[in-house]
């Protein structure tokens, strides 16, 4: 419980604070920024043996260089940006929850 | 983890939010110097073209057609990282500005959160909280953000996370008991510092180099058989495979390599602004500036006890503050440009923001108070250093944010319209020769949103072998009819304007563009 709150404290906070003083453009922006520089790292990450604060601090560094130089060799094969970032995430987070199951069994 | 280690972040979090968003705050348009709106067209140009690019559009890539010759004109002058995120922004966040500015306001601010993980883990929370509030107030990164230089700043902002983890890495080695999962998060870590700018990188290499000579030193040993020789192989293989598709975009342009510093220099820890021929304003080299009076007996303070007590941790500090002397005086021992290694400023604040938190929890180990418990003590010196920050650097940041780049130094809404319509009714070729727009940035910002090659009379339309011919003229009596003392200046376009002999397409807002015929 107080993991989940750990995770979930700062994007959530961050998120309402941005809408509070930036609205719609506010809240979308945080949504893409936790969305896009914390999840895809933080399911890979979830499975070494780290800690919480640092599987979440060296996810968001780790992200914000690696995960757009993945999409951007993705966008060659791929006719549209947003799609390769989309497929990017997808794989990423698919990849880290499917190597949670296989290592839980 | 208590609740601090919730608490803690989220407050710094919404501070840092808060006061570096003010410009957006004040107004949504875009600021920033001529760099700032070369990045914003670059990721701007990705997200309406729904692809990313290897080449630079030409509309860009004549702004410094020279840059690298290694590679050629139009090529990638940065790995492609920063102006992806930017498209992401745009893609995702619902603003064509407003988000990519929210994302650079975050992203320039994150050093207060790499400075708090790396003091919090090493020093605790407490001393965490004081380094990265002060690091929100830092007014060199700042500046620096402002003016648009973000993807250095971001690169620079990871290293005490790349720190961090070299040293739990490090420290397992000679433990006898290596922990390879922080082998493998430096390697990425370092990549990612490599993808957004070498900067970063350069930074943390010298501080890893050197706290490793500083642990065999300590040590009297090399761990070599704690090192994993495979493990090793694989990250350096892995950073391989990163660094080499980029590489000549950093080392393909000319190198600025300027005759070797004054051996004087050695004997001060800055730059004589004096050195630097109006780079940068002096400011930027000021200690009281930067970083108010107060902070030089905490940081002192941090100094000693890091010297008195040595642990690995401590080690690490010290190995921090002699890479970024080295770092420093590049010009002393490498021969680079003052204004490169001014540049290079940028990587002090957070070490003297950790020193000063260090200095403050060191001290009060230091010092016996009859009655008072040592982590009473902690928090008393704390307080206090955080009380100092907020009203001396605090104020004075929150004040210089509020007031950076004010409305009548952006480009302006008319400004936008223009150079929107251009976008949606002029050629892709065609080439606008700008007249009267009262600044170089707000010439660039209109530059990029319009997607059409612009320069003015000073920057030229001749590169080398190439020569542009302007194919449009566009008058901006927008901004020269909203100020004072401008009227000179107003009748020089007006004869001018004849003098081209186009047809005028747009007249708006007191904004002409007319096309020209060329013979």
């Amino acid at each position: 419980m107080f993991r989940r709150l750990f995770y979930l404290s700062l994007p959530f906070a961050s998120i309402v604070f941005a809408f509070i003083i930036f609205g719609s453009v506010g809240f979308f922006t945080l949504v893409t920024f936790w969305a896009l520089f914390l999840l895809p790292a933080l399911s890979l990450l979830s499975r070494l043996e780290l800690d919480d604060e640092e599987r979440f601090f060296f996810s968001v560094f780790i992200s914000l260089g690696v995960f757009p130089v993945l999409v951007y060799y993705l966008d060659k094969f791929v006719p549209s940006f947003r799609m390769s970032a989309v497929l990017v995430f997808a794989l990423v987070v698919s990849s880290g929850l499917l190597w949670l199951y296989l290592r839980r069994k | 983890m208590d609740y601090k280690g919730i608490l803690f972040p989220v407050a710094l979090f919404l501070v840092a939010f808060y006061v570096w968003t003010l410009p957006i705050q004040e107004s949504r348009l875009p600021f920033g110097e001529g760099d700032a709106a070369w990045h914003f067209g670059v990721g701007d140009f990705i997200s309406s073209q729904d692809k990313t690019i290897d080449r630079l559009p030409p509309y860009i890539g004549y702004w410094y057609y020279l840059f690298n010759p290694v590679l050629g004109p139009f090529a990638l002058e940065y790995p492609p990282s920063n102006h992806v995120n930017y498209a992401f922004m745009q893609a995702f966040g619902g603003d064509r500005f407003a988000s990519v500015y929210i994302f650079k306001a975050i992203t320039s601010f994150l050093g207060v959160f790499s400075v708090y993980f790396l003091v919090s883990r090493l020093y605790g929370s407490i001393a965490g909280f004081a380094a990265g509030l002060g690091l929100s107030f830092s007014s060199r990164e700042i500046t620096t953000y402002l003016w648009g230089q973000q993807p250095t700043l971001l690169s620079v902002v990871i290293v005490p996370v790349v720190l961090y983890s070299f040293f739990m890495y490090l420290s397992s080695v000679f433990e006898g008991k290596p922990r390879n999962v922080y082998l493998y998060v430096t390697s990425l870590l370092l990549a990612s510092q490599y993808l957004l700018h070498i900067q970063g990188v350069l930074v943390s290499v010298f501080v890893m180099g050197i706290f490793a000579v500083a642990m065999v030193l300590k040590y009297k040993r090399v761990p070599f058989r704690s090192i994993s020789l495979v493990h090793l192989g694989i990250c350096l293989l892995m950073l391989g495979a990163v660094v080499l598709p980029f590489l000549m975009i950093y080392f393909g342009p000319e190198s600025d390599l300027a005759d070797r510093g004054s051996f004087s220099r050695l004997f001060s820890w800055t730059i004589d602004p004096k050195l630097q021929s109006g780079a940068y304003p002096d400011s930027f080299f000021s200690f009281s500036s930067n970083y108010g009076v107060f902070l030089l007996p905490f940081i002192m303070a941090g100094v000693v006890f890091l010297l008195v007590r040595r642990k690995d941790q401590d080690v690490l500090m010290l190995s921090w503050i002699l890479a970024i002397y080295v770092i420093l005086h590049f010009d002393v021992f490498f021969g680079a440009s003052i204004v490169r290694v001014a540049r290079m400023l940028i990587a002090e604040p957070q070490l003297f923001f950790a020193l000063s938190a260090i200095g403050a929890v060191g001290l009060a180990g230091m010092v016996r108070v009859p009655g008072i418990d040592r982590a009473v003590l902690r928090l008393v010196f704390s307080s206090v250093l955080v009380l100092l920050i907020i009203f001396t650097i605090g104020i004075s940041s929150f004040g210089f944010l509020k007031s950076a780049y004010a409305s009548d130094m952006r480009v302006s809404d008319a400004e936008l319209e223009a150079s929107s319509w251009i976008s949606s009714n002029l050629p892709e070729d065609a080439v606008i020769y700008n007249v009267g727009t009262i600044t170089y940035p707000k010439m660039r910002f209109m530059h990029v949103v319009s997607g059409r090659f612009t320069n003015n009379k000073d920057s030229g339309f001749s590169f080398g072998n190439v020569s542009l011919v302007p194919t449009h003229y566009l008058f901006d009596y927008s901004d020269v009819s909203r100020f004072k003392g401008f009227e000179g200046r107003v009748e020089q376009m007006k004869a001018f304007e004849k003098s081209i002999n186009g047809t005028v397409l747009y007249d708006r807002n007191g904004i002409k563009i007319f096309e020209v015929k060329n013979v």
